[in-house]
């Protein structure tokens, strides 16, 4: 979808009545397992939704008839692989209130959150959107730890939403929705055209639910990760990227790349070790900073340590997705080039 | 007295463990002497007859287990042993055939989800070559465990799962126990017996269901089972407002209680062997639908005993659950053929002769 690049003006000061104003889209792709807590949770919220709306991006468990069963509008949408922001922008397009909500099918809602993100968006006519920390209920290691990144959200002005979030309805649409291009990181791609619209985008310090995220296992974990290095690579293709962006783009192909080196050198020629265990004391100090850091603004010190270590093997598969992304497409390329080719000497 | 070891892998409240704990009764009300051994226990140890001799092995590691079979083959020098499930089922094999005793594996689910780990496939090729005989519960796991898991055929045969005469119905306990759940005595009650796990498909239980519990008041969905979907059902019964419609009664030991409060047996499993809730409900004269996945097709003859429905059609599977409530008549006609099925097929005294032939021929050397 393409961004309307003329749209600035700021919205207008709301009345806050979320009851009358906002719409929650629920996305999911068979999550019938935890789409009645979900709604459950809806039900319970202190400020019931104007409406809420599931958008199934073709589940194949009973997702969708679950979903009309507890008084969801139901929306499905067909074919294979739609990302979750096609989901969203579905939702978008059929919100009726004012402001949208969108929540993942594996997230709850907190009690107070339709109310506490209402007051905020209508308190203030430049922004865009705001979101709160999401507390993770998963039980597995990786859970706990790459949950912290939604859970520690610290309140204030941020560069872009994180896992959903409460927004104006007029001024999503204005700029395009969601970017369904990406199949992960599209939020911070539409933080980027909401912030260059003029409008900001908010955490509050009110929870906005629960989430579980459901990384068991060492193939999910790399599935996850690996989906962030393809996601990069096609905001690569999406469009010229900052000096800014493109070193954060590349900052994991660092890390990973280093710790390739450094493994090489550990475990090769002997007179060469030294700089192996070289590049090991510089990692192990980078996660030790990146902890003590954590560890003084109150965090547990081995959690901190734990999710300071996982900052940085993420960066493998990051790169991993991302070299994989690259090479499937230039083999798609040059595979039609060659295959055009041939066609052409054949006279056909 | 001829004596058999009963080896598994645990006595959780499983299909299969309960399969175990009624062979174990069967075979000791024969006048065989039955040992049974186990890695760690479960609930259906207390549901063991008292003269059957029981052994806890306890042991974490493979190599800790096999020692600790050979041990108990030594102390109850056994004529025989059938094991059950593929862990059990490995160290058995290599048990007896060490020490010369025939083994009878006894293959309980379909494997497919497995197949392509290289340590069960290891496993299930070493079973396969070492055991004397592979027992099939149904003709579905022989046709799977033949073509996934190169089983070779010559060595496979069927014994059908059997119900325990405990689960068969019974009418007064039924009354009283939908009297304590609040269900009224007229009431049309479909029965779901299981684990709320992943495979047995809730979701799906949960979208049939749901369908007929809002066209008719009088309707109620009875689920004796627990696992991690409890939770869900329980949410999804508040936010439909289908909460004084969903008894969810957890794990029952009184099964007959259970039958004999219901209408009708649902079952939305994805795999499943052969069911023994199936078994159970036919032999109560309850009419039984279920999808055509496994051996529910072997359980259920469509439209004489019960509905075999193809995966997934919510549709057609509400249909006939609708025609069920509807006409009493009709589930009469159907519960009657799915008990004189159930006592030609699947009755505790057919699977005796089963097990009794199979081991008749393996002490004589024939198989």
């Amino acid at each position: 979808m393409a961004v309307d690049a003329r749209v600035g003006a700021p919205g207008k000061r709301l009345e806050v009545d979320p009851e009358s104003l906002v719409s929650v889209v629920v996305i999911g792709l068979n999550e019938a397992m935890h789409l009645p807590a979900c709604f459950a949770s809806l039900s319970s919220s202190r400020s019931r939704p104007r409406e809420v709306l599931y958008v199934d991006s073709g589940s194949t468990d009973a997702s969708a008839v679950i979903a009309e069963q507890v008084g969801a509008r139901v929306m499905t949408l067909g074919g294979v692989h739609v990302s979750a922001a096609a989901a969203r922008n579905v939702g978008l397009a059929h919100a009726q209130g004012t402001m949208v909500h969108f929540i993942d099918g594996d997230m709850t809602l907190g009690r107070n959150w339709l109310e506490a993100g209402a007051t905020a968006l209508s308190g203030d006519p430049t922004l865009a959107c705001v979101f709160g920390p999401v507390i993770e209920v998963g039980t597995s290691l990786a859970d706990r730890i790459i949950g912290r990144d939604w859970s520690n959200r610290r309140p204030g002005y941020v560069e872009a939403p994180g896992s959903g979030g409460t927004f104006r309805v007029e001024v999503l649409r204005r700029v395009g929705g969601y970017p369904e291009d990406l199949v992960a990181g599209e939020e911070i791609e539409l933080g980027r055209r909401l912030r260059t619209c003029g409008y900001g985008v908010r955490c509050l310090s009110v929870s906005m639910g629960t989430h579980e995220l459901g990384v068991s296992d060492v193939r999910t974990y790399w599935r996850r990760w690996a989906r962030g290095g393809l996601a990069r690579w096609q905001l690569i293709r999406l469009r010229p990227l900052s000096r800014s962006e493109w070193l954060q783009l590349v900052k994991p192909f660092v890390f990973a790349g280093g710790a390739v080196t450094t493994a090489l050198l550990t475990i090769g020629p002997r007179r060469r070790r030294f700089l192996g265990l070289v590049g090991a004391l510089a990692y192990v100090g980078l996660v030790t900073r990146l902890a003590l850091r954590e560890s003084c603004r109150g965090e547990d010190f081995p959690m901190a340590l734990a999710s300071s270590l996982e900052n940085y093997v993420r960066c493998i598969p990051i790169t991993f997705g991302f070299i994989d992304a690259g090479t499937r497409a230039f083999f798609r390329t040059s595979l039609r080039t060659t295959c055009r080719g041939v066609a052409e000497r054949r006279g056909c | 007295m001829p004596r058999v070891l009963l080896a598994c892998e645990t006595l959780e409240a499983g299909g299969a463990e309960r399969q175990i704990v009624t062979d174990a009764g069967l075979l000791d009300e024969a006048g065989w002497q039955v040992s049974l051994v186990s890695w760690a226990g479960g609930p259906m140890e207390t549901h063991v007859p008292p003269s059957v001799r029981q052994y806890r092995l306890n042991r974490g590691s493979w190599c800790g287990r096999l020692s600790g079979i050979l041990g108990v083959c030594r102390a109850c020098a056994p004529d025989i042993i059938q094991s059950h499930l593929t862990g059990a089922n490995l160290l058995a094999s290599l048990a007896g055939r060490s020490l010369g005793v025939p083994v009878v594996v006894t293959e309980h689910g379909l494997g497919l989800w497995r197949r392509d780990k290289l340590r069960y496939r290891a496993a299930v090729a070493t079973t396969y070559r070492t055991a004397r005989e592979i027992q099939c519960v149904c003709d579905a796991t022989r046709r799977a465990k033949a073509g996934l898991e190169h089983a070779p055929l010559s060595m496979t045969t069927v014994a059908y799962n059997c119900f325990s005469r405990q689960s068969v119905a019974d009418t007064p306990s039924g009354a009283a126990l939908r009297k304590h759940l609040g269900i009224p005595p007229k009431a049309f009650v479909a029965v779901f017996v299981g684990r709320l796990i992943d495979v047995k498909r809730p979701d799906l239980l949960m979208a049939v269901a749901g369908r007929l519990l809002k066209a008719r008041d009088d309707a109620y969905l009875l689920i004796a089972g627990d696992g991690p979907w409890r939770e869900c059902i329980e949410n999804w019964a508040r936010e439909s407002a289908l909460g004084e419609c969903v008894k969810l009664t957890g794990i029952r030991n009184d099964m007959q209680a259970v039958y004999g409060a219901g209408d009708v047996l649902v079952l939305t499993s994805e795999r499943e062997a052969l069911s023994l809730a199936l078994l159970e409900a036919g032999a109560s004269s309850l009419p039984a639908i279920a999808f055509d996945v496994g051996g529910n097709a072997e359980a259920i003859v469509d439209a004489e005993s019960g509905y075999v429905i193809p995966f997934g059609d919510v549709n057609a599977f509400g249909a006939r659950l609708a025609a069920l409530a509807d006409d009493s008549g009709l589930r009469l006609s159907l519960g009657g053929a799915a008990a004189d099925r159930a006592e030609r097929l699947f009755s505790p005294e057919a699977r005796l002769r089963a097990l009794e032939s199979c081991y008749a021929r393996l002490l004589s050397g024939d198989a």
